[in-house]
């Protein structure tokens, strides 16, 4: 008996001796990825990233976060040394997170090879000085979406500029029937910011001057921001909880029938095309959406570019970097990646230009206002570079704040643009200090 | 010297063995090397996670440290530049109004919780305590999910109510007007933390000795009365107490705010922890967010102060 238990004890630990050598055979890779609202895009993405695992003798830990929890989870793992080996980031990593993130040109190479450039107003984003920081992916660009039926029930036709856009949503107006003509907030949220950078560059105007030199009292923003604040408190056509919303409102809103306008990302046709969506008289909601471009300003129509990417991070193992680069080679493929885009109704806009021909955009007629959306697209900071003051003013929204001062804050236009002058004034000095140290 | 000289005694002049002690030794006991022992596990403690993050904190709030960059030492130019900044001066305001209010409205709503638990003419209090203590035991974030519902102007619940019973024509903007969004934000606090004053006052209560009572009643005083006379006098520390530790805690509410309003709209509702997350998340500057926090510092301490020197009266 005393024989036996010695022998199997001896057993025990050869076997739990070996076990973990041939668990550490395989390299262990941290992978992050955004977890977005097209629930299968997620699904075939997960599944592509454990194929190549699996084919490359590689144990993958994959981690998933929300676009809210996205931003404050890279900032802990930043201070805290703790970073994924590769993980999909948005527009400002890699400007913010240059110092953690590895040069992936010999990526983009490889990667643009087959798809084509990456296109012109992606390109500083993830690059500068020649030295590519992210490997771009694909667009989250944002689009006009209007009732068709409401409108042709009105005599009313598509508005292409922004005076016409006024008129239109007013008259599109029916909140008896409770159906508001506009569903836009200038709240706090993301929405917000990207509707008033938008208004304000078509309206020549912006944060910044070229230079990257606060500019926000310019007099083109003042109309800009005049036409904002007449949005919600002079035209009654906005729900009058509008200045609550958040970035998921506005989808909620218009998927139950109560907006007749927004401006969304692709996530919300995903949801009305994938639930089939049906008010409750009945109209399936997809079948009488247009989904268009922005209306142009007097200074043309321009919109936010808004790609993600991928990062890879400098851990301090060569072979990690190896094997993460090559992780983006494989996804970044057009198998892979057509894969990808079949099931995300439009929300992987292109980024490079070989992606703006596949057959795919061809399918909807809705899809040409995303591929109008992305061409339109400049960065924060326009029309001067992105820049740590613009990206900071975002992260801030010090735009939807001066918005709100105007709106609900009791200041007046000009009184709140220079209030947020003030504060732009702070964060370019903040920079300045950094980039001079 | 003189053979007069007092010699000293034999014993003086060579003394037994006796361990000299200094005065601290003296003071801090006979076993005070075990005593070292004893409470090195809460010193290592407390200097890992009190003393090192405060003086780390106190250093970060001299530096301008963007998130992965090098600490720039830029000395006072954090308190200065919060200081001269408007939405940090009105967050200041947000904060203590936002507290102020909050607390005394739960301590009023937990007094009158407390009122009816302890009176044994109201029937099925077992059934009401369980009922009031409901958004105590709630998990906040639940409870807060479910206000916004109702603050929605569309779909929710008040406004429905409203309208149902003819006292809105359209409803409230609960979440979008500036006084309302702090009004809305005061009232799930309350609601959230009047359970905790209601329990503590109920429990000191039922200390309160009943001749004092029947004294008062001899005496013809009313039922107010006693409860302004007798009670609240004879549980004043509990309610202290209480209100002290409810004070930290509001002051230091970030969940309530950050889910109905974000600190929205246009910084109304904005108190020190949305602001600090603000800057230290979205704007990445962690200098200035740490020194959000220091600026809080004084007058929490003050509370803290008061708080512990109350407690260590009361034990005496």
């Amino acid at each position: 008996m005393r024989k036996m238990f010695v022998v199997l004890t001896v057993m025990l630990a050869a076997i739990s001796f070996v076990l973990p050598a041939t668990a550490q055979d395989a390299v262990q890779l941290d992978v992050w990825l955004f977890q977005s609202f097209v629930t299968d895009a997620n699904d075939v993405l997960e599944a592509q990233v454990m194929e190549w695992a699996e084919a490359n003798n590689v144990e993958v830990a994959i981690d998933f976060s929300t676009f809210g929890d996205r931003g404050p989870k890279y900032v802990a793992a930043v201070q805290s040394g703790e970073l994924p080996d590769v993980g999909e980031i948005d527009f400002s990593a890699p400007l913010r997170f240059r110092n953690q993130l590895v040069d992936v040109s010999d990526v983009i190479a490889d990667v643009t090879e087959i798809n084509g450039a990456v296109i012109s107003n992606v390109d500083p984003i993830v690059s500068a000085d020649g030295v590519y920081y992210a490997v771009p992916r694909y667009a989250l660009t944002s689009a006009m979406f209007i009732r068709s039926d409401i409108m042709e029930a009105k005599g009313l036709e598509v508005p292409t500029t922004w005076d016409e856009f006024a008129t239109f949503v007013q008259a599109i107006n029916d909140p008896e029937a409770n159906v508001y003509g506009l569903g836009q907030t200038l709240n706090r949220s993301q929405d917000g910011t990207q509707f008033l950078n938008t208004l304000l560059w078509s309206y020549g105007g912006g944060l910044f001057d070229e230079m990257g030199a606060p500019a926000a009292t310019s007099e083109a923003n003042a109309t800009a921001m005049a036409y904002a604040v007449d949005m919600i408190n002079e035209w009654n056509a906005t729900p009058p909880d509008v200045m609550t919303w958040g970035d998921s409102t506005n989808n909620e809103n218009y998927l139950a029938g109560n907006i007749a306008v927004t401006f969304n990302g692709a996530s919300l046709y995903y949801a009305m095309v994938t639930n089939e969506t049906t008010l409750e008289d009945g109209t399936v909601l997809k079948d009488n959406t247009l989904v268009l471009p922005w209306p142009e300003g007097p200074a043309g129509r321009v919109t936010t570019s808004i790609p993600y990417s991928w990062g890879v991070f400098d851990n301090g193992d060569p072979e990690k970097v190896e094997l993460a680069k090559d992780l983006i080679r494989y996804l970044e493929q057009p198998e892979q990646f057509n894969e990808y885009l079949a099931v995300s109704v439009g929300q992987a806009g292109p980024v490079y230009e070989g992606r703006f021909e596949e057959a795919y955009w061809t399918e909807d007629p809705n899809f040409d206002a995303i591929l109008t959306s992305i061409r339109d697209g400049v960065v924060l900071g326009f029309p001067g570079d992105i820049s740590l003051a613009a990206v900071e003013a975002e992260g801030r929204q010090l735009l939807v704040d001066a918005a709100g001062n105007a709106v609900i804050g009791g200041f007046s236009v000009e009184e709140a643009l220079e209030l947020l002058q003030e504060e732009l004034a702070g964060i370019v000095a903040s920079a300045e200090l950094e980039a001079g140290s | 010297m003189s053979d007069n000289t007092l010699s000293m005694p034999k014993a003086a002049a060579n003394p037994p063995q006796v361990v000299q002690r200094s005065r601290l030794q003296r003071w801090l006991g006979t076993d005070y090397k075990i005593g070292w022992l004893f409470v090195a596990p809460i010193v290592i403690m407390m200097a890992v996670l009190i003393v090192y993050p405060f003086i780390y904190a106190i250093t970060l709030s001299f530096t301008q440290t963007r998130v992965g960059v090098d600490p720039i030492f830029i000395g006072f130019d954090n308190y200065i530049k919060l200081a001269d900044s408007r939405i940090f001066r009105q967050t200041v305001y947000n904060s203590f109004f936002f507290t102020g209010v909050a607390v005394f409205f739960k301590f009023v709503v937990g007094l009158i919780m407390a009122l009816l638990l302890n009176n044994p003419r109201i029937r099925g209090r077992n059934i009401l305590a369980g009922v009031l203590l409901i958004p105590w035991v709630t998990p906040t974030i639940v409870g807060v999910l479910n206000w916004l519902w109702m603050f929605d102007f569309n779909l929710g619940v008040l406004n429905f109510l409203l309208k149902y019973y003819d006292l809105s024509a359209r409803g409230v903007n609960w979440l979008g007007h500036r006084d309302y969004a702090m009004m809305s934000i005061i009232l799930v606090n309350v609601w959230r933390g009047f359970p905790f004053f209601g329990v503590n006052i109920l429990a000191a209560m039922k200390t309160v000795p009943k001749d004092l009572h029947e004294a008062a009643m001899i005496d013809g005083a009313n039922g107010w009365q006693r409860l302004i006379h007798v009670t609240i006098p004879y549980i004043r520390n509990v309610i202290f107490i209480t209100s002290l530790l409810s004070t930290i805690w509001t002051f230091n509410e970030f969940l309530i705010v950050w889910v109905l309003t974000r600190g929205g709209p246009a910084n109304t509702t904005q108190i020190f922890g949305t602001l600090t997350y603000d800057i230290a998340f979205n704007a990445q500057q962690l200098g200035e967010a740490v020194t959000v926090s220091i600026y809080i510092m004084p007058f929490l301490l003050l509370v803290i102060f008061l708080l512990t020197r109350y407690l260590r009266s009361s034990e005496r």
